[in-house]
Formats: C-alpha cells, structure tokens, sequence
C-alpha cells in the first residue's frame, strides 16, 4: 500500500471535521475549502510524523490551525487575537447573573447560520476553544494540544466564549423581537 | 456547593460527575450552558465537506510528492572508526586474555603432571636405569630427551609418557634427598608455558621460574626442547637439576 492511500484510508474520515474546524476558523465556506486542501497536503507530507493509534482527528486540526495561523501570518494580520481570553468582557456582557429559563427554546429560534454567525464573532481563542469542547466534543485536554494552551486556560476560554456568545445571541434575539431573559 | 468556572466546565464536559448537592444557580447556568452546546453542535451538523472537495482533495493526494520520510542516516563513517577502535581496544584485550589463560593453563598442566607422576600411575615405568629410560622414550615418543646426570644424592626413578595441551611429552621423576621432582620435556618454549625469566625475549634461554598451587616450576630451552622441572622444593634447588640437565 503506497503512503498516500495509507493518508486517505487514515486521514479523509475526519474531512468533514477538518472542515468545519477550517470553517470555525475563517468563517467563509470557499476559503474553509481551501483551507481544508492545503491542511491535507500539509498533513500528507507530515504523514511521517503522525503515530498510528493516536487521534488522527486532533492531528488533523492542528494542522488545519497551524496552516491558518500561517496565512494569518502571511497576510500580515496575525493579532493580539490569541490573547482574547485574556481581554475583560465589556460593559453588560456578563451574563453569568441571569438565566434563560427557557433556553433550549430561544436557541432553537435561530436559524443554524446565526447560532455559526454569532459564534464567529468571537475572538478567535475563545471562537475556537467553544468550537472543539462544545462542538467536536473534543476533551479539554485534546483542545488544549491542538490549541498549544494550558487545559485551565482552554477551560477559561470556553467558559468566556459562551458567555459572549450568548452576549451576542440576545443582542439578536432582541433585534428578532423576542428575548428568553426572565430571571435578572 | 457553588462551583467555580473550572468545577463548572468539568461538570459540563463531564470530566467529572455532577454532584448532588450543586448550587440552584449553578444548576441553572449547566442547564443553559447544554442547551449551548447542543444547539452549537446541531447548527454545525449542516456543514460538511463537499463531496467536490472531497474528490478534489483525493486527486491532489494522488498527484502529491510522496510523503517525506524521516530516515535515520547512520553515520557510516562514524561506525566504522568506532567499530575501528573497539577492536583496536578488543583484540588486544582478548588476545592477552586467552594467552593468559593459555599460560596459566601451562603451569597447571605442568603441575598436575607432577602430581600424578609422584603417585606413580599405571603405566609408570619405574626405574632408574637411564638406558631403559632412554629406549622407553624413543619407543614410545621417537626421541630420547637429556636425562640428568647423577649424583649420590639426585637419582632418576622412573618415567612416563603422558598428555600435555593435547599431545604426548616425556617426564621422568627424580629424587632429590626425600623430595621428588618431575622433569617434563615439552616443546612449547619456557614462556608459552607460563614462566618467565625477565629478559622479555619470547625464545631465550635464561632459566625460567613460576610456580602453581604451592609447587616451584623452573624451566629452560635445551635445543629444540623445553625441560621444566616441578616439585615441592625451593626454586634453588630446582635450579640444580636443571643445571645437571644442561651437563
């Protein structure tokens, strides 16, 4: 069997996390195809350093994140985007004081591309932390090795990237004119 | 309880189990926060890879440079010199080992032969009419080695063929007072025998000393022979046999 056939049979299962991971990542569905293939061409070449019987999907995304880090860099746009976490809420983003008590239902009155949309509008650390626990359901300590964080700090990351999330989600909740907030 | 974010996150995740006794608000906040994660995980549920981006991706796999491989290059050259000077430092070392063991196995020999020829063994010709020693020899061994000559008090008494480092030499046993002292004729030189004199040549003839489990060995080279004599006696008076050898 020829290494590039090895690399499918291993790697093209988890494309469509990879993906979405691109997609997490840029927010634009052409680009996050693009991404996607150049991640795949990077991870054939780096095949050699992949270890059979470790997760091939964590494998994969970091080195769909380390490619984008990578055009960040060369379009010279690479931030204090990775030190979001570190950033105070603004004024009236805290949340954590009330509740949704109907939660399920609000969240369920977006439409799938808002709920990807508001997701998209947070810093990137906090973007990408919220999208492998929540969304992948990858461990803490999985985002954590793909994200080159601490496993405190991915826990800190997602913790805030939800609250800004729904921050975000009752913004346009409000402008949709309905808003789950009941309990102050 | 009131869990902190870290508790909270590990509930969440269920990194760990959510207790009982868990804050209201806190209950709240978990609620909330599922509600999250599930509608993010649904809303991603639609995004998929193409299955255009999928095909292209394989062609490029299958148009790509093969993977690198990552090879150990062996430093030959590296290899090779310390190959080199391990057996620069080995075969010496080796080399002295078995020649020491090959000495030490001489004087042993040479030794055990004493001893066994002091028990007069079967076979033992016992006598000590040095024509019949002579012709004794030179039936079974083809050569009559030196025997002594005779004092009143050193007397020959007999002789015996027998195994040495895997073929057949001469010995004879002689008499010295109340002591007896084998003399065993051998071709191997005095130092391959494990004896030595100090002069550091390999074929000299100095008379050579040693010694083996409490019994004196001198030796020395008489034409094409070696004549080691043991016994329980001191190396002097070893060394007056040897020189009756020498005539």
């Amino acid at each position: 069997m020829t290494d590039s056939s090895d690399f499918e049979k291993t790697a093209m299962p988890h494309l469509d996390s990879v993906f979405r991971t691109a997609f997490a990542l840029c927010g634009d569905r052409d680009e996050a195809e693009d991404l996607t293939q150049a991640a795949c061409l990077k991870a054939l070449s780096q095949f050699d350093s992949f270890r059979p019987g470790t997760n091939c999907r964590a494998w994969l995304m970091r080195i769909v994140r380390n490619s984008w880090i990578d055009r960040l860099r060369h379009r010279k746009v690479v931030g204090t985007e990775l030190q979001a976490d570190q950033l105070p809420l603004e004024a009236g983003e805290s949340v954590e004081e009330a509740h949704w008590t109907n939660a399920r239902d609000i969240l369920e009155s977006f439409a799938d591309e808002q709920i990807i949309a508001a997701l998209g509008e947070l810093p990137e650390a906090q973007r990408m932390a919220v999208f492998l626990v929540d969304v992948e359901r990858m461990s803490v300590d999985q985002a954590a090795g793909i994200l080159d964080a601490a496993p405190g700090t991915i826990k800190s990351r997602a913790s805030r990237g939800r609250a800004k999330l729904k921050v975000l989600l009752k913004a346009h909740a409000a402008d949709l004119g309905f808003d789950g907030r009941v309990k102050p | 309880m009131k869990l902190t974010n870290e508790q909270f996150e590990d509930v969440l995740s269920d990194a760990v189990v959510q207790g009982p006794d868990i804050d209201p608000e806190d209950l709240a906040r978990l609620e909330e926060a599922r509600a999250i994660r599930t509608r993010l995980a649904g809303a991603f549920d639609s995004v998929h890879a193409s299955q255009s981006l999928a095909d292209k991706i394989r062609v490029s796999l299958q148009t790509a440079p093969a993977p690198r491989r990552r090879y150990i290059y062996f430093p030959t050259g590296i290899l090779m010199a310390a190959t080199a000077a391990a057996m620069l430092i080995l075969v010496p070392v080796l080399y002295i080992l078995m020649m020491s063991q090959a000495v030490q196995a001489g004087t042993v020999e040479l030794a055990n032969i004493h001893r066994v020829n002091i028990r007069e063994p079967a076979g033992f010709y016992a006598t000590g009419d040095c024509e019949k020693i002579k012709a004794y020899f030179q039936r079974h061994l083809g050569f009559t080695p030196r025997l002594l000559s005779e004092c009143p008090e050193l007397k020959v008494v007999g002789c015996y063929v027998t195994k040495f480092k895997g073929g057949m030499v001469a010995t004879y046993v002689v008499k010295l007072g109340d002591s007896q002292a084998s003399v065993i004729v051998t071709e191997d030189w005095p130092k391959k025998l494990g004896l030595g004199c100090g002069c550091g040549h390999p074929h000299c003839k100095c008379i050579h000393n040693g010694s083996c489990e409490g019994l004196s060995i001198v030796s020395v080279r008489l034409g094409e022979r070696s004549y080691s004599v043991v016994g329980d006696l001191p190396a002097a008076s070893l060394r007056g046999i040897l020189e009756r050898l020498r005539g």
